[in-house]
C-alpha cells in the first residue's frame, strides 16, 4: 500500500511537472511575432529603432518569465516536492 | 559580434543591479533568521549570473533581430528562446542535483527578478507619465452612437 501510495505521488509530481511545461511553448512563439512586428515597425519609420527596441526588450521579458515561472516549477516538482510530499505521508503513517 | 546598443547596455545594468541588490537581500535574510551557509551563497551567484547571462543574451538577440526581415526575425527568436529556456533548466538542474553546493531556492529566486525590475520601473514610469486622458464617452453617448 505504501508503495503505491508513494508512486501515486511520483506519478503525479512528474504529470505536474510535464503540464507545466507547455507554459514553455507559448513565450516562443509570442515572442516571434512580437520581434516581426518590431522589424516592419523599424522598417517604416528607422528614426524609431531605439524606442522599439526598448520596448521589445521589456515585452520579451515580460512574455518570457511566463515560460520560466513553468520550468521553475517543473524543476521544483521534480526534485523537491516528492522527497517532501513522501516524508509528510511518513509522518503520517507513524 | 556587433557591437551593443547603448539601449542594451542601459536595460542590462539596470538588471544587473536588481538583480545582485536581491542576490545581497537573500544572504542577509538568511543570515537573520539563522539559516545561513555556503550552498546560499553558490546558490544566489549560480542564478545572478544566470539571470543577468540571460538577460544579456535576451537584449543581443532582440538588438539582431529587429534588423532582419520579419520571417527570418521570428525564427531566430524562437530559436533563441527555446536555447536559453533550455540553458537554465540544465542550471536549476544542476543546483537541484548538487544539494551539497547551492540551494535550488536561491538559486532559482534570481531568475524571476528581471520581470519584476522591468514591470517596476513601467509602474513607476507609469505613475510620473500618466498617459493624456481620452474624452470621457458616456453610456448615453454610446447609446446615441448606436441610434
Amino acid at each position: 500500500m505504501l508503495e503505491l501510495a508513494i508512486g501515486i505521488i511520483l506519478g503525479g509530481c512528474a504529470i505536474g511537472a510535464g503540464l507545466a511545461m507547455i507554459a514553455g511553448i507559448g513565450p516562443g512563439i509570442g515572442e516571434g511575432n512580437a520581434v516581426a512586428k518590431a522589424c516592419e515597425a523599424i522598417g517604416r519609420q528607422p528614426e524609431c529603432k531605439g524606442d522599439v527596441t526598448s520596448t521589445m526588450i521589456t515585452g520579451c521579458v515580460i512574455a518570457e518569465t511566463t515560460g520560466l515561472y513553468g520550468l521553475v516549477i517543473a524543476i521544483l516538482l521534480i526534485f523537491v516536492a516528492p522527497k517532501q510530499f513522501v516524508n509528510i505521508l511518513l509522518e503520517n503513517i507513524k | 559580434m556587433a557591437k551593443m546598443d547603448p539601449v542594451v547596455k542601459r536595460e542590462t545594468e539596470y538588471v544587473a543591479l536588481w538583480v545582485m541588490a536581491v542576490c545581497i537581500l537573500i544572504q542577509g535574510v538568511c543570515l537573520v533568521l539563522h539559516w545561513w551557509n555556503l550552498t546560499i551563497l553558490w546558490g544566489s551567484l549560480l542564478g545572478g549570473a544566470t539571470a543577468i547571462g540571460n538577460f544579456l543574451l535576451m537584449c543581443r538577440m532582440v538588438q539582431k533581430a529587429v534588423l532582419q526581415d520579419p520571417k527570418q526575425a521570428k525564427n531566430t527568436v524562437k530559436l533563441s528562446q527555446g536555447l536559453r529556456l533550455m540553458m537554465q533548466g540544465l542550471i536549476l538542474v544542476l543546483a537541484a542535483v548538487l544539494t551539497t553546493v547551492f540551494n535550488i531556492w536561491a538559486t532559482a529566486i534570481p531568475l524571476l527578478i528581471p520581470r519584476i525590475a522591468i514591470s517596476l520601473r513601467e509602474l513607476r514610469n507609469a505613475k510620473k507619465n500618466p498617459s493624456p486622458d481620452r474624452p470621457a464617452i458616456g453610456w448615453d453617448d454610446e447609446e446615441d452612437e448606436e441610434d
